[in-house]
């Protein structure tokens, strides 16, 4: 489900889209007890990973979901999710140029 | 003298969004909800706060004075993670830290302050001397989450509190009692951290309008007119306050819980009202559970669409953690107060908290063993797969009903929605 949403304005050429559930495929770096997203697929497209700006853990259970806030090589941002028992990646929030 | 330093992160919810997505910097933005929801903001950056927006207001009314902000919804437990990383910084400081909230601390700086040789007694040098250290905090917390704070520096907690709100955003505000007192003198009392408008505007009717004139008003005066609250406001407007930096590791005592709903449309219908209200109570008694209390007293609030609130509560002859005890008390509640007006938000707290520790469950569920292993086996389920593993049959509204039953379930569960509510 996508709900388009005016930032700063439409007439500027920016809209942000957020509430996604889209499954997509990363490839992730482990390293040091960590794991970092390098790049994604979505929608058929290949996203480069420019900079982790952040990331945050919420437990439901016993289970660990893993988030992920992402700067694209093109500036877009986007919020990942990996789902620690499913094993699965999933797109949640995006943010970029119209 | 104590040093008691006051953190208090800059906009909190709204400079973490802002971090995560660089883009956002500069420009007006509120977290709270999209433009066209129901709920009001909880923070707002600083660009945001140029157009009078400012938390607790309704999101409608933020969306009018700036259209072209940019409106997030917040994720609590973003915040919380990045509010653990802070705290975890702000140890390497001191050992005694309270924290007051998800964004501010209260640290007892006395024991790492190095007084030079030849320091005298004067409160305002002593206080200085935490200066440094202080700054190390800030330079800390920002390396570790990228955010800015704002500390007040004071010899107890209530100017420190003070302080810190007096230079922001990334002040530093040193203030002795005194130097409170020369600030505050001729500032309205609502600048007082405690005083609302309603509290503002019966002390006017006393002819107390100002910080100076409630320090100076007779004690007993107060006291007569609002009972140990008096007491209070008086030490509050003279910067008085010996309450101890309560270390976190001890733990601070939880006064009450409780989860509210901003409805997504103004509703009538009791049905789907009690719906609401059966899942909030499931909320409460399962956090009761999951953190060890039990409550005596149980409040129902709710706002209709004039934005009249009400607030009803009723204690219980025993405590309880049982969310069909809450549920059956928020009901008579709001059947006997609520005069059917569509409404805009609905709440359900407990107070009166003991621990759990010590109390028997037995003696809780003894005239219904058959709830009590249900609860038990919901929690132990909700435990390992999350809270949303389970959910509450008439919690659930008619929609949800219909859909269940287009999915395929039985006609006893669907029926089952509308019998729980009873």
């Amino acid at each position: 489900m996508l709900h388009a949403r005016s930032f700063p304005s439409e007439r500027d050429g920016y809209f942000m889209i957020e509430s996604i559930h889209d499954p997509i495929e990363v490839i992730t770096m482990f390293s040091g007890g960590t794991m970092k997203p390098i790049r994604f697929r979505w929608k058929n497209k290949t996203v480069r990973i420019a900079k982790v700006t952040g990331d945050w853990v919420r437990h439901e259970g016993e289970n660990k979901i893993h988030y992920f806030a992402l700067l694209a090589d093109n500036a877009d941002y986007y919020e990942i999710r990996y789902d620690s028992r499913e094993l699965t990646w999933q797109l949640t929030r995006v943010w970029m140029e119209g | 003298m104590r040093i008691v330093a006051h953190v208090d992160m800059d906009a909190f919810f709204a400079s973490v969004e802002e971090k995560l997505n660089p883009r956002y910097s500069g420009k007006p933005l509120i977290v709270g909800g999209s433009k066209d929801s129901r709920g009001v903001v909880s923070a707002a950056n600083y660009p945001a706060r140029r157009f009078g927006i400012h938390a607790g207001m309704p999101i409608a009314e933020a969306a009018r004075l700036c259209p072209d902000a940019a409106f997030v919804e917040g994720d609590p437990k973003k915040y919380v993670h990045i509010s653990l990383q802070i705290l975890d910084a702000l140890k390497d400081f001191t050992p005694i830290i309270e924290p007051f909230s998800i964004d501010e601390a209260f640290l007892d700086l006395t024991a790492g302050v190095k007084l030079k040789p030849g320091h005298t007694d004067d409160p305002e040098a002593t206080l200085n001397a935490a200066i440094p250290l202080a700054q190390a905090i800030q330079r800390a917390v920002h390396r570790r989450v990228g955010l800015t704070a704002s500390i007040g520096i004071a010899p107890n907690k209530y100017v420190a509190k003070m302080g810190s709100g007096l230079q922001k955003p990334n002040g530093l505000t040193v203030l002795s009692v005194a130097r409170f007192r020369e600030l505050f003198e001729a500032r309205p009392v609502s600048d007082l951290w405690g005083i609302g408008e309603k509290t503002a505007a019966s002390l006017a009717a006393l002819g107390i309008r100002t910080v100076g004139q409630l320090a100076r008003f007779p004690r007993e005066f107060l006291t007569y007119h609002f009972g140990l609250n008096g007491d209070h406001m008086q030490n509050a407007s003279r910067g008085d306050d010996d309450s101890e930096v309560v270390p976190y590791f001890e733990g601070v005592p939880v006064k009450s819980m409780g989860h509210e709903y901003t409805l997504p449309e103004d509703v009538s219908d009791r049905e789907r009202i009690l719906a609401h209200l059966l899942r909030l109570c499931d909320q409460v008694g399962r956090r009761l559970r999951v953190d060890g209390y039990l409550g005596r007293v149980i409040a129902v609030k709710f706002r209709d669409k004039r934005f009249k609130t009400t607030i009803r509560q009723r204690a219980l002859p025993e405590v309880t953690d049982d969310e069909n005890a809450i549920y059956r008390t928020t009901c008579l509640l709001l059947d006997e107060n609520w005069d059917g007006r569509p409404l805009r938000l609905i709440g359900v707290s407990v107070s009166d908290l003991v621990a759990a520790e010590g109390f028997h469950q037995q003696d809780l569920f003894a005239t219904d063993e058959r709830r009590r292993k249900m609860t038990e086996a919901a929690d132990s389920l909700r435990d390992r797969f999350g809270d949303a593993v389970i959910v509450r049959a008439g919690a659930l509204d008619q929609g949800d009903a219909q859909r269940l039953s287009r999915e395929g379930a039985s006609r006893s569960l669907v029926q089952v929605l509308a019998q729980e509510r009873r």
